[in-house]
């Protein structure tokens, strides 16, 4: 063999060699400085980033001695990188979930059960009583418990003072119900500067806020929670979903879906466009500079039911960690940290201390713990994702846009999402 | 350590490239041992790397997910046989699927068709000689570097129904105002407005480059028959290109068939926005059916292949082969317009730089804005007064330095490996016959019509066995094994253009086949290989998906990932727009300048690498 040849081969192996010794020692590594390594996979924006390092990883990596917690900061298309991460076998520790994928993750056994752990604490974020059962609820598949949430954020009714004021509107009170939230928000459509076209809106809506809490007002519900079956052919959910599209067509105190896509959607209430928005709890539109903002709850629906939207998150610990007792006490640090950093906690005793936690939402304080009280989830199904998107595109959607009748669209409907809920 | 990660990826790209060599080389002994051709042993030796990589990180993972197409697969879960069921379910009639496959048919005929005439015409008035022709051509290729986000972006706010500037033009002119992405009527058709934008890019500087070749006899000699303008456009132009013409046609079929980033940021009434690869996204990522969007992705694979088969078929009808691979006895000289008609010309030339211009105009004006009036009714072309500290704002809010750092760490060692690779590979296809060759060229060209995001999974499942998922590698370590279809090809045309006398004099002196490619085809080969690296860096410094699925630390994160912290999707928490274009523009800048500094050499090594046929 050449000597040429035998050189080629020796620096091959060598080269092979040094990549396989440094790709062994690549990524993160189990234990950092003799601890044990949890990643907690987490989104949001910079504001929000920083408050979670500053307030919970910071405070729970400081008292911890034999572990710590790394932030994975997703800021986009969390649920491909998640996924990714579980699918490849290197799912983090612990994880954000968003309220309607719980069903989905813990049907393929991607979340760690966590009934045991939790009644055998029973304390603190593991006194189940303290939830509200609404809120609970979506994080149950099966009977059994994958998760708890770390926030219940109900809808309610973002008003714009200065524009009730001018329009001499009272703001709303307990008392609103559907028809006096109509009267309203036609009082306070104006074109305000003569030029044929309305610039100031009553309220806005583009499938938000969601439909189903004008369905539950009406004293119906669109997954049956007994049986399970769609219940959208049934007049109270028509009438219900009409109810909603007439903001836009009938009485057209909401601007066409064309009009909101691009002005954008929060965006329209924050430039003093619409004097009535639904939104979070949570939602900082109350201190939008230069609005003067007051918070109400929803109005209530026919007969004085009321009825709001609660979106949720819950903190999950992955199925595949090694240690399952370790890593819930992690998680159990995390998550009381969190309950007293992100507002409405879905735990009673502290969403009363909601002031506490976020001066700046005391004035809406009482607004909210009202709203808690009967907010309300969808029913959590595995293929519950799919059905939303569904639901939009054959039902909601053409409804919002061309205001034709809930009861033309709903049989069609009907016969594609009663599948999804087999 | 932060140093230990950089130092630790460059130590891996370094003995890679080692492995590498020695194997090209290790290859080309061992067939020789075994008594075969010195040309065989060289092609095979040459075209190694991206047969690895082809294996590896193409090959597996499609048969993988042809595997999970025949499964029942949530992603989280393992996958349950179900047979043929997927695909019965999309060929019985999948609402979703034939709406989404409509969808994307249309937009792709009309984009290809509306596309290729786009980029003709401009070629056409660009490739007068005329002063300032230079600057023009600029004009128009730039607006093409722009992040495919923020063309999605720019171009919902122009066309927003009211007093959106597309309307706007049309209510001043007196036209009807459409509803643009808000009427289903009208969504393919701003689709297609839209991709216009990136028609002046590569293909304008292909036809030019090829205008430019024409012989200047053929036209002479069409003059004193009496043909005139049309006739000569007819019968000489069109001919003449042809073989651009053909590949375009095949390039923008496929491109326009896997439409994906726009209709991801665009959301248009019901499904008539919807498209397939978005479906196919929807399906496997947001719905989590893996199976069923294998099925749907090996669907689409099967109708591109179809399609494609089709177009090269019937091309020998209509290709003049023969007219491409003649050399042009003296460049054509097209004599500018004078009088009136060099008035309309430069009002011509004019006109279309101001489409193309106003997309940027609007990502910076929106970078200086007031955040009140982002989403002024109507649209505020500038706000007054500007506000430049949004730019120092952005840049603040998030650890941008070090994203930059990181950006082009990846990047510049990308796009070495990935050039590096690409030309080696092109070399062994251009220059040396050997068994198969014709075949793994075809191989080359199909991997890029299956969708990318079905094999997410799968190559992130080999970067995790290799251990290095949470490092840069994955960005990086790969570029040095394939060098994409596209940059092959690039690179194939243009070595297939030097004379092969001055290599066969090079060998008869004794220089080696490494020797020759390096010392001589690769200096002779700047202006493609400019081409190459232009287009692979800006696809690794806007590349986002990637530095998502394998960076965990936001210490590495690269700037795509950073600008997406301004979404502000959760929470409430509003988008900050006049901060995602200003970072934006910032992102811009490098590939702008790159290709301002260097665009005599790009255009020249564009002129050389059109295409010629489809003939290997």
């Amino acid at each position: 063999m050449r000597a040429s040849t035998v050189a080629y081969c020796l620096l091959g192996a060598a080269a092979a060699v040094g990549l396989v010794v440094s790709a062994r020692r690549a990524g993160p590594p189990e234990t950092a400085e003799g601890r044990r390594l949890y990643r907690f996979a987490c989104w949001g924006a910079a504001q929000e980033l920083r408050e979670l390092k500053e307030r919970v990883v910071g405070p729970v990596n400081a008292e911890a001695e034999d572990f710590r917690v790394e932030l994975v900061h997703i800021p986009s298309d969390y649920r491909t990188k998640l996924c990714t991460m579980i699918a490849g076998g290197t799912p983090p520790e612990l994880f954000y979930l968003s309220q309607e994928y719980v069903a989905t993750f813990a049907a393929q056994g991607a979340l760690l059960d966590l009934t045991e752990l939790v009644a055998q604490d029973g304390r603190g974020a593991c006194d189940l009583k303290q939830y509200y059962p609404s809120v609970l609820a979506q994080y149950r598949h099966g009977g059994r418990l994958y998760g708890l949430p770390w926030i219940a954020q109900p809808v309610v009714l973002y008003c714009n003072a200065r524009l009730f004021r001018q329009g001499g509107v009272a703001l709303p009170d307990r008392s609103w119900g559907w028809q006096k939230f109509v009267q309203a928000g036609n009082a306070l459509t104006r074109d305000t500067d003569q030029d044929g076209r309305m610039d100031q809106w009553g309220f806005i809506v583009n499938g938000w806020p969601p439909v189903r809490m004008w369905i539950w007002q009406n004293g119906a519900e669109l997954v049956d929670r007994e049986s399970g079956l769609l219940r959208l052919t049934d007049p109270a959910v028509t009438q219900a979903v009409d109810a909603y599209a007439a903001l836009i067509h009938r009485h057209r105190l909401a601007p066409p879906l064309s009009v909101v896509a691009e002005a954008g959607f929060a965006e329209m209430f924050r430039a003093g466009k619409v004097a009535m928005f639904m939104g979070g709890a949570a939602d900082d539109l109350d201190r939008t500079p230069g609005l003067e903002v007051v918070v109400r709850e929803v109005p209530a629906g026919p007969g004085g039911r009321r009825a709001t939207f609660a979106w949720s998150a819950g903190l999950h610990v992955s199925a595949a960690v090694k240690d399952p007792r370790a890593a819930f006490a992690v998680y159990k640090k995390i998550l009381e940290r969190i309950h007293r950093w992100k507002i409405p906690a879905p735990r009673r005793p502290l969403a009363a201390r909601l002031e506490e936690f976020e001066p700046r939402k005391a004035p809406a304080a009482a607004v909210i713990r009202s709203s808690m009280e009967y907010m309300r989830t969808p029913v959590g199904f595995p293929r519950q994702v799919e059905f939303d998107t569904l639901f939009q595109e054959e039902f909601e959607e053409p409804i919002l846009r061309t205001g034709r009748p809930a009861a033309e669209l709903a049989p069609r409907a009907a016969r594609v999402l009663e599948r999804l809920l087999r | 350590m932060m140093g230990g990660a950089y130092l630790q990826t460059l130590l891996r790209f370094t003995c890679l490239a080692a492995v590498v060599a020695s194997a090209m080389l290790l290859l080309h002994r061992l067939l020789r041992r075994l008594r075969c051709r010195d040309e065989t042993a060289a092609g095979y030796a040459f075209v190694l790397p991206w047969l690895v990589g082809l294996v590896t990180f193409s090959l597996l993972p499609m048969l993988w997910s042809l595997y999970l197409s025949f499964t029942r697969y949530g992603v989280l879960s393992q996958p349950q046989w179900v047979r043929g069921q997927n695909y019965a379910a999309i060929l019985s009639g999948d609402p979703i699927f034939l709406t989404a496959a409509v969808n994307t048919a249309a937009f792709a005929a009309l984009s290809v068709v509306l596309g290729i005439t786009a980029s003709l015409m401009a070629a056409l008035l660009l490739s007068l000689n005329a002063r300032g022709m230079g600057l023009w051509r600029v004009v128009y290729y730039v607006p093409s570097v722009i992040p495919a986000v923020s063309t999605a972006l720019l171009w919902r706010w122009i066309f927003v129904p009211e007093g959106g500037l597309a309307n706007g033009l049309l209510a001043a002119a007196g036209l009807p105002r459409p509803g643009w992405f808000h009427d289903p009527r009208w969504v393919i058709p701003a689709f297609v407005i839209m991709s216009l934008q990136g028609a002046c890019g590569n293909n304008m500087v292909i036809f030019l480059a090829r205008l430019r070749g024409i012989d200047a006899q053929l036209y002479e000699a069409g003059v004193m028959d009496g043909a005139g303008v049309w006739a000569r456009f007819r019968h000489i132009t069109l001919p003449q290109l042809s073989p651009v013409v053909f590949y375009h046609l095949v390039t923008g079929l496929v491109g326009g068939l896997l439409l994906f980033t726009q209709p991801m940021f665009i959301r248009a009434p019901g499904r008539s926005g919807l498209f397939y690869v978005p479906y196919l996204y929807r399906t496997g990522w947001e719905e989590l059916r893996m199976g069923y969007a294998c099925a749907l992705s090996w669907v689409l694979f099967a109708a591109l292949a179809v399609l494609t088969a089709l177009v090269v078929l019937t091309s020998r009808r209509w290709v003049s082969y023969e007219a491409s691979d003649v050399q042009a006895l003296e460049p054509s000289r097209a004599l500018a317009p004078r009088g009136i008609r060099r008035g309309l010309w430069h009002a011509a030339v004019l006109a279309g730089a101001l489409v193309m211009l106003v997309p940027l105009l609007w990502m910076v004006s929106t970078s200086l804005k007031q955040p009140n009036d982002l989403f002024a009714i109507p649209p505020k072309l500038l706000s007054w007064p500007l506000k430049p500290q949004n730019y120092v704002d952005a840049w603040r809010a998030a650890p941008f330095w070090r994203f930059l750092f990181n950006t082009l760490f990846v990047a510049v060692l990308a796009t070495a490996g990935q050039t590096l690779s690409a030309a080696l590979t092109a070399y062994g296809f251009a220059r040396f016959r050997f068994p198969a060759r014709r075949a793994l060229f075809g191989v080359l060209l199909g991997t890029l019509l299956l969708p990318g995001i079905v094999l997410i999974v799968p190559v992130f499942l080999l970067w995790r066995a290799f251990g290095l998922v949470g490092t840069f590698d994955p960005l990086v370590l790969g570029s040095l094994l394939g060098g994409g279809a596209l940059q092959v090809f690039i690179l194939r045309q243009f070595f297939r253009t030097l004379p092969r006398e001055l290599e066969e004099a090079a060998r008869l002196d004794g220089a080696s086949h490494a020797r020759v490619f390096f010392r001589m085809i690769l200096p002779l080969s700047w202006p493609a290989v400019l081409v190459v690296v232009l287009i692979t860096f800006q696809g690794h410094w806007n590349d986002f998906l990637g530095p998502l699925l394998y960076l965990n630390r936001e210490a590495h994160y690269t700037m795509t990932i950073g600008l997406r912290y301004f979404e502000g999707k959760f929470m409430g928490e509003a988008p900050k727009w006049h901060w995602m274009m200003a970072v934006t523009t910032l992102m811009a800048i490098p590939t702008v300048l790159i290709f301002l500094i260097a665009q005599r050499s790009f255009f020249q090594g564009a002129a050389r690498t059109r295409p010629r046929g489809p003939t290997a």
